[in-house]
């Protein structure tokens, strides 16, 4: 036995019940393609049940609320949804792009947004867009439920503040790009399938009505660090800075700088340091491109 | 255990299945339902050989609890079509040539069908991004995207883009529909994995975690008072010859002593589930005593170090001397010397390696992929210490080999435990197993000195071979003596001094893979060509064109080529096409 029961759950309000009463010994499951691989290669654990979070309605799904003010993602909702969903492209599109780069199309249609931002692996193809759109996450125990922003939940890697055997996350939430915005995602990897980045750098940009100055930036890359990273020196250079291929070329070095990427199986911690410059300069000329603001070197 | 009853919708038909709480979707499919159409080639949700369709949507069933499927619909390669009414992406994967082994088949289909059902004329890219989840090993990917291509287009009810013309009468000249098509398309080809029979066992083995021990003692004992495991043997077991080795019989079905890469087989289990098998293992205690390994080919050449085998570390040394070495160099203008590494390389075929034997009156019967089937049935009827009639080997679908399945992997264990038990026993290796225990392309140290004339004719190489055979010989021997042969490409040169080892390691095995030694010699011989030409003021074709063997040239070996030599007329060729081409080129 990989695990000793599993349960589908069929609400929120039944899997904190379950997660109390079994005190510790229950985990929460959603898509399972990492936690299931991670279970068949460990010893085996009869005393672990796992609550599967995959099918309660409430928790899937991608809505526009509050009148537009937030995006709110189920977090049960599966990496394709996103990718094909016309709200996160159109509002969210880094999300939307690191959702249809994941893993490979069988591992999209099962995987779960929630299961790759709690993994807190700190190059999820989710949770580097997620930040750079700066989103909050809900969590919910039987305590309560408390509204963190992403940059709060990742202690290390692979370690959320989440406890998966006491809390749940269930949704998440961002501000729309609005008209004046767009996001993009950069992905370096070695094969356009079924691997990890080397590096990923979301970015989002706002511009002032008159498209000359950056109003408000926000990158965010992995792997740089052990948890998923934000420039947040770069981010406060650039904002309020008029638009110009020099300030870009600026921030972009200024990022590598702050970057701390490690060496490892997909890429050298040297030539990570030099794309970050690269794929921050990409980002922001994507996203002024899809504003229609055209930049010259 | 405690299993439950679920119900669910498999091709359009409504099934009860009884299952455990960690059933995955793929086992309750293959040996509940009995739907072998869906392949495990990894168990890691990883090559897509498992795809199947869950309410429309394919998914890895490899890592995806059954439970989760209760009251849902799944569509497997089974319901697809079928032999008389072929879904035209079965057809269109026969017509184009898009099946090979066909282990990856089922699941590219459907993951194909889910494409195509969303998406009804889907552009090239959005093909390439549909199908890759689905590793394939031998076809590649450019006839499976044009047989998608051309399903589209028939359920679209359009003309094919690109018709073939159907074989009408006789087949010399024309393409043919492959004889094993329709079953592969259709999920009904029988690979060794796909047979199951009653009362059948399965197999583990334990293997060496060190590259080099003493096996001072295995204590099974716990092992012995588990009622559902019917054997636990080891090297004392085996009624006949514990030697094999398709060269030089150095290697043992079930190490005796020494353990001598990580891998090494030490103990077999036969279970009756898997699972049991598996767990079983962990109740083997071995004490090590751990010597000292070699890993570096040149490091086991030099005197003092550790000896894999008691005759030394060198399996083989193959010269080839032709014309006069010192005198080639003496009259040559250009000089140059180069020295090169090749990485180890894994075969990778999506099936893993399988086997299933059985007695079946007094013969030992075993079914398993493999590329030879002949040198199994004579190590098996020797390790068995039995007649060779008395032992049959049944080629199973195979699922991919590329040289790796040339080899002994699953099939003797299967044998040995049937053997001893009298029940099936069937042996399939996981993924892990098969990477690190089967035999893999020779890593190789490549030493080169070729001498030109300032015309760019090249009168002199000298060139060292060290090839890294690993732990046991396997095809090390015959992989070195290729390589020495093909060390200079297909260029001619009078004076040749060519030394291949192989050379034993404390690393995995290094045995037959495609281009059996040739391949690792091509960068080599052509980087130095394109250097001796830009000595020369040479172009690259110029100097292969002054350098080719040509009709009355002798080979390394002084064979004397009469006819039949193509490099110089695939060299026009390429130049036709505009080889070589610039980096530009190939973005």
């Amino acid at each position: 036995m990989y695990w000793g029961k599993y349960k589908v759950m069929k609400s929120i309000e039944e899997t904190l019940e379950c997660l109390e009463s079994l005190h510790g010994k229950a985990r929460v499951i959603a898509g399972g393609t990492d936690l299931v691989v991670q279970l068949l290669e460990k010893e085996p654990e009869n005393g672990l049940t796992l609550l599967d979070i995959s099918s309660i309605p409430k928790i899937r799904g991608i809505e526009v609320v509050e009148e537009g003010k937030w995006i709110q993602v189920g977090a049960a909702t599966t990496m394709a949804e996103l990718a094909d969903s016309r709200i996160i492209n159109n509002y969210g599109r880094a999300l939307a792009l690191g959702a249809s780069w994941m893993g490979a199309p069988q591992i999209r249609n099962v995987a779960t947004i929630g299961g790759n931002v709690v993994n807190a692996q700190p190059a999820a193809d989710g949770t580097i867009p997620l930040l750079a759109l700066e989103a909050e996450a809900k969590i919910v125990s039987i305590q309560g439920e408390k509204w963190k922003t992403l940059e709060e939940l990742f202690l290390d890697i692979g370690q959320s503040i989440v406890n998966p055997t006491k809390e749940m996350v269930t949704q998440f939430r961002f501000r729309p790009t609005g008209e004046r915005g767009n996001s993009s995602l950069q992905r370096l990897a070695k094969r356009k399938a079924f691997t990890l980045p080397t590096l990923l750098v979301a970015v989002r940009v706002a511009l002032d009505k008159r498209k000359r100055f950056f109003e408000q930036v926000r990158i965010a890359a992995g792997p740089v660090a052990r948890t998923p990273w934000r420039a947040r020196d770069v981010e406060d250079s650039l904002s309020g800075t008029q638009v110009t291929y020099t300030a870009i070329k600026k921030a972009a070095t200024q990022a590598k700088l702050a970057a701390h990427p490690r060496d490892s199986l997909r890429g050298g911690a040297e030539y990570r340091r030099d794309m970050v410059e690269i794929l921050v300069k990409r980002g922001l000329m994507e996203c002024l491109n899809l504003l229609g603001v055209s930049i010259h070197e | 255990m405690n299993k439950r009853r679920i119900q669910l919708t498999v091709n359009d038909l409504i099934r009860e299945a009884w299952i455990s709480e960690d059933t995955m979707l793929l086992d309750l499919i293959r040996d509940q339902l009995g739907l072998t159409g869906a392949k495990r080639g990894c168990g890691k949700g990883e090559c897509g050989a498992c795809t199947v369709l869950v309410d429309g949507l394919p998914i890895m069933s490899c890592i995806y609890p059954a439970i989760k499927v209760e009251g849902r619909s799944i569509l497997t390669i089974e319901g697809l079509g079928d032999q008389k009414r072929l879904h035209p992406l079965q057809k269109k994967f026969i017509e184009r040539g898009a099946v090979q082994c066909g282990f990856c088949t089922p699941g590219l289909i459907l993951s194909s069908k889910a494409l195509l059902d969303k998406n009804p004329q889907p552009s090239e890219y959005e093909i390439r991004l549909a199908i890759s989840g689905n590793l394939c090993r031998c076809t590649g990917y450019t006839k499976v995207v044009e047989a998608i291509e051309a399903s589209a287009d028939e359920l679209m009810g359009k003309m094919a883009s690109i018709e073939r013309q159907e074989p009408t009468t006789g087949s010399i000249g024309r393409s043919v529909i492959r004889v094993d098509g329709i079953p592969k398309v259709t999920g009904k080809a029988i690979f060794a994995d796909d047979i199951y029979m009653p009362n059948m066992l399965f197999t583990s083995v334990l293997r060496s975690p060190h590259p080099c021990a003493h096996i001072v003692s295995i204590d099974y004992s716990e092992v012995k008072k588990l009622p559902e495991v019917r054997a636990i043997l080891t090297a004392k077991d085996i009624p006949g010859s514990n030697r094999y080795g398709v060269i030089v019989k150095d290697q043992q079905y079930l190490a005796e002593e020494r353990v001598r890469f990580v891998g090494d087989p030490i103990a077999v289990v036969a279970a009756e589930t898997k699972e049991l098998a598996r767990k079983a293992l962990k109740k083997i205690h071995v004490d090590y005593k751990i010597l000292p390994a070699v890993f570096d080919p040149e490091e086991a050449m030099e005197p003092g170090a550790p000896q894999v085998h008691q005759n030394g570390n060198i399996l083989h040394h193959r010269k080839i001397r032709k014309g006069n070495i010192e005198d080639g160099f003496d009259k040559a203008d250009i000089i140059i010397e180069k020295s090169f590494r090749s990485q180890t390389a894994e075969h990778a075929y999506i099936e893993p390696e399988a086997a299933i034997a059985y007695m079946d009156h007094g013969q030992m019967v075993v079914h398993c992929c493999t590329q030879a089937p002949h040198y199994t049935r004579s190590e098996i009827a020797g390790m068995l210490r039995s007649p060779i009639s008395k032992v049959r080997i049944i080629q199973a679908t195979t699922g991919g080999g590329f040289g790796g399945k040339a080899d002994l992997s699953a099939q003797p264990y299967a044998a040995l435990c049937s053997y001893i038990t009298g029940q099936p026993v069937k042996y399939v290796l996981t993924r892990e197993e098969s990477i690190f225990s089967t035999t893999k392309r020779h890593a190789f140290n490549l030493y080169y000195k070729f001498g030109a004339t300032k015309e760019g004719k090249l009168i002199a190489a000298r060139v060292v071979i060290i090839g890294n055979t690993g732990a046991y010989a396997s095809f090390g021997p015959a992989v070195l003596t290729r390589s020495a042969t093909m060390a200079l490409g297909p260029y001619d040169c009078p004076n040749v001094h060519i030394d291949a080892y192989a050379i034993y390691t404390n690393y995995p095995i290094g045995g037959a893979m495609r281009g059996f030694g040739a391949p690792q010699m091509a960068p080599c011989h052509e980087a130095i060509m394109d250097e001796i030409g830009r000595k020369c003021g040479l172009s690259p074709i110029e100097i292969r064109r002054r350098n080719m063997l040509h009709p009355g040239s002798a080979t390394v070996t002084n064979q004397i080529l009469e006819h039949g030599i193509g490099a110089l007329k695939t060299l026009e060729e390429a130049v036709r096409l505009g080889w070589p081409f610039s980096y530009e080129g190939f973005v």
